[in-house]
């Protein structure tokens, strides 16, 4: 018979009671999207993966005093938020726009882009549909990081209004014009890369 | 409904998470006003391209990686909690980090702003005496004098062997005395190694001390690995531009702050020396110096590494130790934290014992001074 899925509410309350693999099934059931949200966010596997590991290691010393008064995935990705922005702010004093070093990972001898679309095929619809998906990061990545996490957060991993809102401790008001404000931003960018919606 | 209104719930039409009556009255305004239509079309195609952009594989030791990193805290936890007797509530510590890393821009600002007190003070207090060389470091556990030239040594043959222009140098003679700096412009024949050695802070003892803050009513110790240097740069500011460069390109952490405005150093010819306090990934470290080296010999950006006291005038005892003193309660508790934070360290605060170098420690407390060196 198959086990009834445990809400992560339950989980948390387990590993509080000392079941360390609760704490385990919460790292395998948000692993993917804290990694995702950080490579999408810093462009290097290895620093989103240390930001992901990192988020879960906070967490998991935090969770006593985990109040319950959000979502687990949401304080989760919260977390992972601080960490990407305090990894940004150092990347930012390396002075070097990794924007360009996105074109120079595709041409050069980094495959970062390239790791970060889904497998690989010969078909030929699918090269052209990994192409633009190439051009929609370079141009997501483009964007001011205000504008990035909530396109990263709303259209990319699909969080809702609320969540999102939460993640980036703003209000709901402020996340939807910012919001707007950062498609607006992009449609320009991807109208540069040849990528237009008109 | 005004056509404003009805833009705002494009986002949830498009993803289908309207109420239907809602959404009912949407299908309606849209055929009515194609350019409205276009928009959402527009807006649901760009959607789909992002949400299709795709999730990457997340690597099947991640769960294995997240328990093996708690071990080590929960280690490093319980070491601290052996080591010291007036260890902070763990609460406290987690406040204070959390508070400095976070990402809320005012909190942060307070944090840096904290360890700028607390690095400015910790070298206002005279470490000199104890702060062991970089290169050192991986020797601490030997904690002698021989480890010591030893690692002299594997600095110097890690660096080019091109001359060194006469750099300004101390001895425990001459500590005492102004820093004679070199009077030529430096060239790039005579540049030499740009970093030749992680020096041990013996020109902290030039340093006025605060006397407003020092004093003897209050004393802790700290014992942690952390390595001092001073570059003499006739460009100091872009020698610190360069410093601050490499020490993000290797992933590491500026304490001096976000700002990096205030903290300094001035020596008794009353120049004032900027101070960055950076950490670095202990498994970084020579790879760090190596770079820092080539970076700023290449950018002809230093003239002189200031060599200070022989490695052997130092008691191996004091390795690492840096010692304030602080009459104020809530300065100390504040400092003992921002310390702990900067060295992972251990933290007494009976001003007597202290841990040897926490094996552990995961980034490497790296002090570097930038001396104005005399153009022309």
């Amino acid at each position: 018979m198959k086990s009834v899925e445990r809400t992560d509410q339950t989980l948390v309350g387990l590993f509080l009671e000392g079941d360390q693999e609760a704490f385990d099934e919460l790292v395998m059931r948000h692993k993917s999207v804290a990694f995702n949200m950080a490579y999408q966010f810093l462009h290097n596997h290895e620093d989103a993966m240390e930001v992901a590991q990192d988020a879960f290691v906070k967490a998991y010393f935090a969770l006593p005093k985990f109040r319950g008064d959000s979502e687990f995935r949401t304080w989760l990705l919260s977390i992972v938020r601080n960490l990407m922005l305090n990894r940004l702010r150092a990347l930012k004093s390396r002075r070097v726009d990794k924007t360009v070093s996105l074109q120079d990972d595709r041409e050069g001898e980094g495959t970062a882009l390239e790791d970060r679309l889904p497998a690989q095929s010969n078909t030929t619809r699918e090269v052209l549909h990994n192409e633009r998906s190439r051009l929609i990061l370079k141009a997501v990545n483009r964007l001011p990081v205000r504008f990035r996490e909530v396109v990263i957060l709303r259209d990319i991993q699909g969080l809702t209004y609320e969540e999102a809102a939460a993640v980036v401790s703003c209000e709901m008001g402020t996340l939807k014009s910012r919001l707007a404000r950062a498609r607006e931003e992009l449609r320009a960018l991807l109208q540069v890369e040849g990528v237009s919606y008109e | 409904m005004s056509k404003l209104k009805y833009a705002e719930f494009y986002d949830l039409y498009v993803e289908g998470r309207l109420e239907p009556e809602l959404r009912k009255k949407i299908d309606v305004y849209l055929a009515l006003d194609p350019r409205a239509a276009r928009v959402v079309d527009d807006l649901r195609r760009m959607k789909s391209d992002l949400s299709s952009v795709g999730s990457v594989g997340v690597p099947d030791d991640f769960l294995g990686a997240v328990r093996e990193k708690i071990r080590l805290q929960e280690r490093q936890i319980a070491q601290g909690k052996r080591r010291s007797d007036g260890a902070l509530p763990r609460e406290a510590l987690d406040s204070f980090l959390s508070g400095l890393f976070s990402g809320s821009r005012g909190l942060l600002a307070g944090a840096c702003a904290l360890a700028l007190v607390a690095g400015g003070f910790v070298l206002f207090s005279g470490y000199g005496t104890s702060v062991p060389r970089l290169s050192q470091v991986a020797m601490f556990r030997e904690a002698s004098a021989d480890s010591k030239a030893a690692s002299m040594k594997t600095v110097a043959s890690a660096t080019p062997s091109a001359p060194v222009p006469a750099p300004a140098r101390e001895t425990d003679q001459n500590r005492s005395e102004p820093t004679v700096r070199t009077p030529a412009p430096p060239s790039a024949e005579a540049l030499g190694p740009a970093v030749e050695g992680f020096t041990d802070g013996g020109s902290v003892a030039e340093t006025k001390p605060d006397t407003q803050i020092l004093d003897k009513a209050v004393q802790f110790e700290v014992r942690h690995d952390v390595s001092k240097m001073v570059l003499n740069s006739t460009k100091p500011d872009e020698t610190r531009k360069a410093v601050e460069s490499m020490v993000g390109r290797f992933q590491g952490r500026i304490l001096s702050g976000e700002k990096r405005k205030t903290l300094a150093s001035t020596s008794k010819s009353g120049q004032q020396n900027h101070l960055i306090i950076a950490q670095v990934r202990s498994d970084r470290v020579d790879r760090f110096m190596k770079d820092l080296n080539h970076e700023l010999a290449s950018a002809h950006l230093v003239a002189a590494v200031r060599d200070q006291a022989p490695a052997s005038a130092r008691s191996p005892s004091a390795n690492g130790a840096i010692t304030v003193d602080s009459h104020d309660e809530e300065m100390t508790r504040l400092l003992q934290m921002a310390a702990l934070s900067a060295t992972n360290s251990a933290v007494t605060n009976d001003g007597t014992t202290g841990s040897v170098a926490q094996p552990g420690a995961e980034f490497r407390t790296i002090i570097i001074e930038i001396a104005a060196a005399p153009q022309g």
